[in-house]
């Protein structure tokens, strides 16, 4: 599914709708490859023809169409040198595109009908290119801005509390995400770009596991044919993603905490610390219903699958690489 | 104006295509054009200030309504909710304390398409009961080609302020009914109407093998058995029954025997079978472009 050439195509282009944006001299072109974007993901989604992932793919182009309508408005008001409503539309346009709450509810219907390899995308290489922008326009929004981000931090750790399907945890977690990725970008580029990148490693072999084992629901972790101790290993993963210390989802975070309370931002560092707790706590529910109800033998015949080595390799990067912040 | 331009500019160039069901929507209301069923004849036009007033009077429960269902999100675990395996969660319980609005019974005869006649009620032993006369004959209209169905279904479950809601059947691999029937084969039907409209009149069936006789039967149906309609059509591409967005749950009498039928019905339950992997009984065998399905 993943070698056929019209799919090679459209990973490509999403790589060129990056590189677009990353050297774009204008707004145009950067909206240019927001559209590139936008295109070349919907047939990712439709790779399995079901209602399901049409709906999703249909309210998908919606929702991005509006934010891209909004941020060709913006241009055109930058245009006509009103720059106060030209800020305004790009910020929302923008926020929605990346799914920053209070936006957020498109990605909520369009995860679920997604399987894991197209939600990785759509949480990890979607958001490079409305972040880069966001970077750009940063200095210009101030306390809107500011808005956002605690409620992102908010919206996704408080709403994951009640979910039971694995999807929508993920996608409530990356909301969070996006509140400390919206801080880190608005601090410094590289900052925002380590941030990414470690999330990025450390969402890699959570998903991976959740795709091998078709993993949906979070009763169904029990039903891993999958030894217990091997399975700590994904659970200890899954805890680097809640940024829990030694792993290596503490590095970022405690980054821009640092910068955030150096800055002297205590309201905002007490906003993301108590997010982080909320969303260690439905991590952590994770692994309780795993080892809770993993004891017992629900299989007569004992087959146990392995890990193949690249996710082996991005485990052990994801649980024992914090080492790294001697290289930061 | 909007009534200016859809009467005078918009509606000529669809009388040209030849189409008549009603795409000029009365500029007084907004709503969806529905896309199945049958329209209310007999339906009362309430004036804009009569319909403030009917709403207003069930604003208090609506707003009750909506802090119960916030209170219930903030201290309900979800993994309460969660199935164990081998228990069967009893989501309709048929007994004395049936309430009958929650049901809608329908057959052939309500729009005078046919001579069917069903009813749910409560049987003489305490369970529910799906009763009825089917006949096949054909009404003298011209119109009918068809006849012979009845059918029972539950409605569809709202949130506060009437948002319409779903079933949520996830993680659960079976659907599990105590029936006492007559011999006959039922029809069980799973609504999952969809977000868009295309979507709206998709369901899914499988059939209900009744024994007969004085003995219940318990039927065990995995829900990878259930195969997907659109408006009553078998499709060509068919899928997993999407649990989490279940809208209404059926069962229908309409296997072209005419005669008196008679199902008691005790529960409909939900099981978790962890030994059942299968997702889709029916196979996709990969078509060229252009071929059913596309």
């Amino acid at each position: 599914m993943w070698f056929s050439p019209s799919l090679i195509l459209m990973l490509i282009s999403i790589m060129s709708s990056v590189f677009l944006i990353l050297s774009s001299p204008s707004l145009f072109i950067s909206w240019l490859g927001l559209e590139l974007n936008t295109l070349a993901f919907l047939p990712l989604m439709l790779v399995k023809k079901t209602s399901m992932s049409s709906e999703g793919s249909v309210k998908y182009f919606l929702t991005q169409t509006l934010a891209s309508i909004l941020i060709i408005i913006s241009i055109v008001m930058f245009f006509l040198d009103l720059n106060n409503v030209g800020n305004s539309l790009l910020l929302v346009g923008l926020s929605i595109k990346l799914g920053a709450a209070p936006f957020h509810s498109w990605i909520l219907s369009v995860a679920e009908t997604l399987n894991w390899p197209v939600l990785f995308i759509l949480l990890t290489v979607q958001k490079i290119n409305p972040l880069f922008m966001l970077w750009n326009f940063s200095s210009y929004w101030g306390n809107v801005f500011d808005v956002i981000i605690i409620m992102s931090l908010v919206v996704g750790s408080l709403m994951g509390l009640i979910q039971t399907s694995t999807r929508l945890l993920m996608t409530f977690s990356s909301i969070s995400h996006m509140g400390w990725l919206l801080i880190s970008v608005s601090f410094d580029l590289w900052m925002g770009v380590l941030y990414f990148f470690i999330y990025m490693v450390v969402l890699l072999p959570v998903i991976m596991i959740f795709n091998i084992f078709n993993i949906s629901y979070i009763n169904e972790f029990f039903l891993m044919n999958f030894s217990l101790s091997k399975q700590i290993l994904l659970f200890l993963s899954i805890l680097s993603l809640g940024g829990l210390p030694p792993f290596l989802g503490f590095l970022p975070k405690w980054l821009i905490l640092q910068v955030v309370v150096s800055m002297g931002w205590y309201f905002f560092s007490l906003i993301m610390i108590l997010a982080s707790l909320f969303t260690l706590f439905f991590y952590l529910r994770m692994t309780f219903t795993a080892f809770i109800l993993g004891g017992s033998s629900l299989f007569e015949t004992k087959i146990f699958y392995s890990l193949g080595n690249l996710n082996l390799f991005m485990l052990s990067l994801s649980i024992l690489g914090l080492p790294l912040f001697l290289f930061v | 104006m909007h009534r200016f331009l859809t009467s005078n500019i918009c509606a000529p160039s669809i009388w040209s295509r030849r189409i008549n069901f009603p795409v000029v929507v009365p500029s007084s209301s907004f709503h969806e054009i529905r896309k199945n069923g049958y329209e209310d004849k007999n339906r009362k036009k309430v004036s804009p200030r009569q319909a403030i007033r009917d709403g207003l009077k069930e604003l208090k429960n609506e707003i009750k309504n909506w802090t119960e269902e916030v209170k219930e999100g903030c201290t309900l675990d979800p993994i309460m909710g969660m199935p164990l395996p081998g228990e069967v969660d009893m989501q309709w319980c048929f007994n004395e304390s049936i309430d009958f609005d929650h049901w809608v019974v329908t057959s052939d005869s309500d729009h005078n398409e046919g001579y069917s006649t069903s009813t749910l009620s409560v049987s003489p032993t305490g369970k529910g009961l799906f009763s009825g006369n089917l006949s096949t004959q054909l009404v003298r209209d011209g119109k009918v080609k068809k006849a012979g169905y009845c059918n029972f279904k539950s409605i569809r479950p709202q949130k506060s302020f009437k948002r319409d809601s779903f079933h949520n059947w996830s993680g659960y691999t079976h659907l599990v009914m105590r029936v006492r029937g007559d011999g006959r084969s039922y029809m069980i039907t799973l609504g999952t109407a969809g977000y868009f409209d295309v979507n709206w009149n998709d369901q899914f069936h499988f059939a209900l093998y009744t024994r007969g006789g004085p003995h219940w039967q318990i039927s065990k149906i995995p829900f990878s058995k259930f195969y997907m309609t659109s408006r009553g059509r078998i499709q060509d591409m068919q899928e997993p029954v999407p649990l989490n967005r279940i809208t209404s749950f059926g069962i229908t009498a309409s296997d072209k025997n005419n005669g008196p039928f008679r199902l008691e019905i005790d529960y409909v339950g939900l099981e978790l079978d962890p030994s059942h992997k299968e997702t889709s009984a029916y196979e996709q065998y990969k078509v060229p472009y252009f071929y059913a399905g596309y």
